[in-house]
């Protein structure tokens, strides 16, 4: 397969203006820019292309939502937010492709019409974020980013916002409150972003590696994207595997690749001694899959109907010597101190289930408590104000039904069977 | 417009409204912590789960939150579903977590929401076996007790506090389960509208720290429909007494009035009814006696008097009272008047005779810009939270004043102008938006702009600090821009003298006694030897006065130097009518009855005239009370609105000729510097009073020639009655040649808002 | 106190947006950066510049996580202690340098030189356990390797 997103990652710096102007790069602006948005529209349309930040909301309906006659000023927000656990592809984007990225703003500001872009990075990229900004200076030192783009007329100016942290803010309406300067608390919708975001402002909110792929599309065209991926998916995709395997790590691979070939062939299967048990296929915030599920495509439609989400398609594999009610105590610590307060059943539910977690590993679950533990998850994950809390449930809901003879086990000994937590 | 059905039920809606609101106008209660109606809605609490019956196939049910979603035509919902059942249950289960369950030793208990919807919601016991979070609390000042642990992190008080009455010291700290609200410090809070947090929050974490120090079980309270009798404002309020003493005061709601809030001066200034100085027995010559003993000594001289008797009433008493007053001066051939101040009088007169149209505060709430004159929010402090609301709407403010106004910090234009610039600014204006190339500075002119472009614009006036002519000049102006009018009156009752002058009562009474032609006075609830306006004139008149009567519930300098004192029943202790800036008559009732015997002031004015052998006081003070009104407005019910009849009588009163202010002599002019916690009353309540800004002079930086003298420095003030000395404070926002002075610096200087003093830094 | 320079610069950046608060996040970073933390003079700086009261900053240093209100070490070393490092011991490395240390997490080392705190996933996973020390990126920890960090620390703090 033909690198795509990642044919510059083996460079052992990040490619300067030049280099990357030699190796094709701000080609793909130059073709879109020769375009028109609504025909660019539709070539994305054609693909399928889906957002890869976890919500998976195809890009073009997206595009089409807002329409063509939404005032000004319009704002493009890329999110480089990555804080799934599990999910590290974004870094490599960021950190080993700058003016890829700036390219990927670029077109897409241009089919959006859009008059200004803010890159959102979390503050633990800061790195990253400063080789962004070197390369965007550079860029519009050479025209290409700000005030008649290439000559052609169309004005874009890019700010890198570093932010102060928190997994929230990868929500797009908590990430446009941070973006404002407020607290990373989710906004209700409706409205929706692309009628009210930024200051009241029409909105759109994207994933950076959603958006690294669209210029690739528009050069080259919906049919090539498409014939990029196997088992029905379409394009390519960075694929990131972590957790008890041999060789964490991450690779780009026609999207559709089977969740054995990732595991197996790339991440060199589970680790010495051990068995693969379970994993989750898109990052923390989704449900197990099981080995005899490792044959299932990891493409959006195919992991669905096996029973999970795709996610940020980060995959995190427990193996057969850890407690996997440690492994559920370990996901929902995550989700307790990240959530940001607004709404009572993820802010107040999620640490009474950790409670419950806990008190199953130390010896003293109660015979109740798998059961509470599920009629609480029920009761959190419809009731809740933003999609946090459905997604740090999944885990949970999915874990105390596979495992449930562990958890049992938990109960039955008044002890941790795998001798305690770590 | 539609109908949608809620269990079947069917609930008529407006567009645009919400399942909580239509369903609450439907008389349907939707269980909810976090909506508030004057708040409105955040889907935080998830409380007020209903389930949204699927519309088409295949669609699923599912829950949402009655706050947030819109209603529409043909919707189906269900409150008993149990989906719906088991989310709301759910929601009260994990805000009771962490709970502390201190119900029998929380102020809230009773009167809390929290209590209220874990009955209505269920479930009835706890499961939760793990640790509760706990905080430690903060000291928020003498008015507020704070107790975080019972937060249920419903973001009511900061959505209160920042969003609707634009503080900024009280906020949203930490996250997840560990959400914290208040101050970056410990320290009051500063938001004169603080106390509402009391009743704003649903649980116990903000209580009344005042009424906890002698407290009572809410339960245990006599109530009764009362009136504030703090400012002109009229709002509502719910005085709860316990054992005959009155121990805290809430809001009322009333829509028309004060919505659902009132301000920390009367949640807190009630405690003059319990201050170890209030006056309760009647005196005479210097000794106690029984009241009706007193009144017989009073009656006694009254008859033997040489000279004519003078009667002075006030503006923070109520319509029966000065009614009466009135009624016994005409009977006795004497002179009356409700104003110890000619120029105040003028002023109200000016004021209420303007105010026919004048905006509820949901109306100033509403306007699409406002003009403020003078500082509202010392005066009348709803006014001010009304015109935040305005500034929250994104519509633009403008402000003048002379001292330091806090709305000043939201206007898009305001002006630092002194008393006696006041009324030529407002002729200009006019004159600029009746022909816009009229001159004026360049301040102005964008000021005039504003006001010509905005949409419902809305004009507000502190009649004291204008003055008849200012008030003449701001009426003006309001035509000429077709704004809404009001002024902040000197009072809570301050309209309703004005019904009862006549154009040149107070100078009458004045001079009756300089020149001797009255030799006796009967002071009703006002202080014109201490503190009030117009207290110049009247402190050189007291030595020719051979009887001084004063009826009062407060302690004051006038009071003091009675002759004889006859204390009146607080105004909870009584019932009588109030009218407010915009006319509107308000009832209030006796809350509670006192150990100690003491009369309404109709009731004890009636007496006096009865042991002088005046027969119809009583019948003419009614009589001329409800004049204006078809009757006597209940308490608890709507007020009624002063008949149009009235303002003719007030036009007349208003179209007389006024003195003019004279020009101030000298350089510097004194403007009167008030807060949210001033008053007659409200100075004897100890834990406001602590909250009070320090006395100083204050003067704008940078006036002093060659160098300011040090902040801080001793300054000696110098006026007509005397002299005084204070603190030096810079403001840059007092206006040039402007020293700002308190009320009691004022009249020990013996200077109204705009006269004459003078100043120097002490060596 | 900021220099002039440096006041100019803040300003400028809070002017290019609608709202001055958007500016916020990147003044206090800038503080922060130059303080070390964000104590009081910090702050009353930030709010002169972005017109928020000390309060609602307040609101936000105490909801993001990389800002700190009270004094840290000469650097912030944040352990990752999600899943995947979870998994691959970061509950152990957190208790060791504790110990290493000699102050609880999210207390200041007596020296000055670190504090050591657990923080959400740093997108290291396939470095588990991985760290931030300062921005400087560390992955797979042990005790050991655990260990010398900490000392390079303390040696680059005493030099």
């Amino acid at each position: 397969m033909e690198p795509v997103l990642s044919r510059n990652f083996h460079l052992p710096q990040p490619p300067g203006l030049a280099e990357y102007r030699a190796g094709g790069g701000y080609e793909n602006l130059k073709a879109a820019l020769d375009r028109r948005p609504a025909d660019m529209i539709e070539m994305v349309d054609k693909t399928h292309l889906r957002g890869y930040g976890g919500a998976g909301f195809p890009l073009a309906r997206k595009w089409k939502a807002r329409g063509p006659d939404a005032p000004h000023p319009r704002y493009l927000v890329m999110n480089v937010d990555e804080t799934e656990p599990g999910s590290f592809k974004d870094r490599q984007l960021l950190y080993r492709d700058p003016h890829q990225v700036i390219e990927a703003v670029l077109v897409t500001g241009f089919i959006e019409q859009a008059d200004h872009a803010y890159v959102f990075v979390r503050g633990e990229y800061a790195e990253g974020a400063r080789r962004l900004e070197q390369a965007v200076a550079e860029a519009r030192e050479a025209g290409l980013v700000g005030h008649n783009v290439l000559g052609s007329g169309f004005d874009l100016d890019i700010d890198v916002h570093l932010s102060a942290g928190r997994y929230i803010c990868g929500e797009e309406t908590a990430l446009l409150n941070a973006l404002e300067g407020r607290r990373g608390n989710p906004r209700a919708k409706p409205p929706m972003p692309f009628e009210k975001g930024l200051w009241g402002a029409p909105t759109l909110v994207h994933n950076i590696e959603t958006l690294c792929h669209v210029p690739y599309i528009v050069s080259r065209g919906p049919e090539w994207f498409n014939a990029q991926g196997i088992n029905g998916g379409h394009g390519t995709k960075l694929y990131s595997v972590c957790g008890e395997v041999q060789h964490p790590g991450f690779w780009e691979l026609p999207m559709g690749t089977t969740a054995r070939e990732l595991l197996y062939d790339h991440a060199g299967g589970p680790l010495e001694g051990q068995e693969l048990v379970a994993f989750l296929p898109g990052g923390a915030s989704t449900s197990f899959l099981l080995p005899e599920q490792l044959d299932t495509p990891m493409q959006f439609d195919a992991v669905a109907a096996a029973g999970s989400r795709f996610g940020t398609c980060g995959i995190i594999a427990l193996g057969s010597t850890t407690c996997p009610v440690e492994f559920l105590i370990g996901i929902n610590k995550f989700f307790a101190r990240e959530s940001c307060g607004f709404c009572t059943p993820c802010r107040d539910g999620l640490p009474y289930l950790q409670s419950l977690l806990e008190r199953i590993e130390a010896g003293q679950g109660k015979p109740g408590d798998p059961d509470l533990l599920l009629e609480l998850c029920a009761k959190i994950a419809p009731n809740s104000f933003c999609p946090f809390a459905p997604g740090a449930i999944m885990p949970l809901e999915s874990g105390l039904k596979v495992f449930r003879d562990a958890i049992q086990d938990h109960i039955d000994r008044g002890a941790c069977p795998y001798g305690g937590a770590r | 417009m539609g109908t949608f059905y809620l269990d079947d039920q069917a609930i008529p809606f407006d567009d645009g409204d919400n399942v909580i609101e239509a369903a609450w106008a439907a008389g349907v209660a939707i269980p909810h912590f976090c909506y508030h109606p004057a708040l409105g809605s955040v889907g935080a609490c998830r409380l007020c789960m209903v389930e949204l019956q699927p519309a088409g196939e295949g669609d699923r049910p599912r829950t949402l939150a009655a706050c947030m979603l819109k209603a529409q035509d043909g919707m189906r919902l269900s409150l008993e579903a149990q989906r719906a059942v088991a989310a709301r249950q759910s929601v009260i289960e994990l805000v009771l977590a962490n709970h502390p369950h201190d119900c029998p030793v929380c102020d809230a208990a009773g009167e809390c929401h929290l209590q209220n919807m874990t009955v209505a919601v269920g479930p009835a016991y706890r499961r939760y076996e793990g640790t509760k979070r706990t905080f430690v609390n903060q000291f928020l000042g003498p008015l507020i007790w704070h107790d975080m642990d019972r937060c249920i992190t419903c973001y009511r008080c900061v959505r209160y506090y920042q969003d609707y009455t634009l503080g900024t010291d009280l906020g949203a700290l930490g996250s997840r389960n560990r959400v914290y609200f208040g101050r970056a410090t410990d320290g009051p809070l500063e938001s004169p509208f603080a106390g509402n947090l009391v009743e704003v929050c649903p649980t116990g974490v903000f209580t009344d720290k005042v009424f906890r120090r002698h407290y009572s079980r809410v339960w245990d309270l006599q109530t009764a429909p009362s009136i504030c009798p703090h400012c002109s404002v009229g709002c509502n309020t719910l005085p709860g007494a316990r054992a005959g003493t009155l121990r805290r005061v809430t809001h009322r709601p009333n829509q028309r009035v004060n919505e659902w809030f009132i301000c920390d001066r009367g949640r807190f200034g009630h405690r003059y009814t319990e201050s170890p100085q209030r006056p309760l027995r009647a005196r005479i010559d210097g000794h106690e006696d029984e009241l009706v003993d007193v009144l017989d000594a009073v009656s006694e001289r009254l008859a033997d008097a040489q000279g004519v008797v003078a009667g002075l009433g006030s503006v923070r008493e109520d319509m029966e009272g000065n009614a009466a007053l009135r009624s016994l001066m005409a009977a006795m051939g004497g002179w009356y008047s409700a104003h110890a101040s000619p120029d105040l009088e003028a002023a109200i007169a000016e004021a209420a005779a303007a105010s026919d149209a004048a905006p509820t505060l949901a109306e100033i709430a509403d306007a699409g810009a406002a003009l403020v004159v003078g500082d509202l929010t010392g005066q009348a402090p709803m006014m001010d939270l009304a015109v935040r609301q305005v500034v929250r709407a994104g519509h633009p403010l403008i402000v003048l004043h002379s001292v330091p106004a806090a709305l000043a910090a939201h206007a898009v234009q305001a002006l630092s102008l002194a008393p006696s610039e006041l009324a030529m600014a407002l002729t200009t204006l006019r004159r600029r938006i009746e022909k816009p190339k009229s001159r004026a500075n360049a301040t102005l002119k964008a000021v005039s702009e504003t006001l010509a472009q905005a949409q419902r614009p809305v004009v507000l006036g502190v009649a004291e600090t204008l003055g008849a002519a200012g008030c003449r000049a701001l009426a003006q102006l309001a035509q000429a821009a077709k704004a809404r009018l009001a002024f902040a009156l000197p009072g809570a009752n301050a309209f309703g003298t004005a019904l009862l002058s006549r154009p040149g009562d107070a100078e009458r009474v004045l001079r009756s006694v300089e020149s001797g032609e009255a030799d006796s006075l009967i002071v009703l609830g006002s202080d014109p030897f201490g503190s009030d306006p117009g207290a110049a004139r009247w402190r050189a008149t007291r030595s020719r006065l051979k009887l001084l009567v004063v009826l009062d519930c407060v302690a004051t300098e006038t009071a003091r130097q009675a002759d004889a004192f006859i204390p009146l029943a607080a105004l909870a202790e009584r019932a009588g009518t109030f009218v407010n800036y915009g006319g509107l008559a308000q009832g209030f009732t006796q809350v509670y009855a006192r150990q100690e015997t003491l009369p309404d002031p109709y009731t004890a004015v009636s007496e006096l005239g009865h042991m002088v052998g005046l027969a119809r006081i009583r019948r003419n003070a009614e009589i001329l009370a409800y004049k204006y009104l078809d009757r006597p407005p209940q308490p608890g019910r709507t007020g009624i609105q002063v008949e149009p009849g009235a303002y003719t009588h007030l036009r007349a009163s208003a179209e007389a000729d006024f003195k003019q202010v004279a020009s101030p002599s000298g350089r510097w002019q004194a403007a009167l510097m008030t807060w949210y916690g001033d008053g007659p009353l409200a100075a004897f309540a100890p834990e406001l009073s602590t909250l009070a800004p320090s006395r100083a002079a204050c003067i704008a930086p940078g006036q002093g020639g060659k160098a300011d003298p040090p902040e801080g420095v001793t300054v000696r003030l110098r006026g007509p009655l005397g002299e005084l000395s204070l603190p030096l404070r810079y403001e840059p926002a007092c206006a040039k040649d402007a020293v700002g002075l308190d009320r009691a610096a004022m009249a020990a200087l013996g200077v109204s808002e705009g006269e004459g003093v003078e100043w120097e830094p002490q060596p | 106190m900021l220099t002039d320079d440096e006041r100019s610069h803040l300003q400028e950046h809070v002017a290019r947006y609608p709202e001055r608060r958007a500016g916020a996040i990147y003044v206090l970073q800038f503080l922060q950066e130059k303080f070390g933390h964000l104590n009081d003079d910090a702050l009353a700086e930030a709010s002169g510049l972005c017109g928020l009261s000390i309060t609602q900053l307040d609101e936000l240093v105490t909801f993001y996580s990389l800002l700190l209100r009270r004094p840290a070490g000469r650097t912030v070393l944040r352990i990752c202690d999600s899943i995947a490092c979870h998994l691959a011991g970061a509950p152990r490395l957190l208790a060791e340098a504790e110990r290493l240390t000699g102050a609880p997490l999210g207390d200041v080392s007596e020296d000055g030189a670190v504090t050591v705190m657990p923080h959400v996933c740093l997108g290291l996973c396939d470095r588990a356990p991985a760290a931030l020390a300062g921005e400087r990126e560390v992955g797979g920890l042990d005790t050991a390797s655990l260990g010398e960090l900490i000392a390079s620390l303390r040696a680059e703090a005493e030099g």
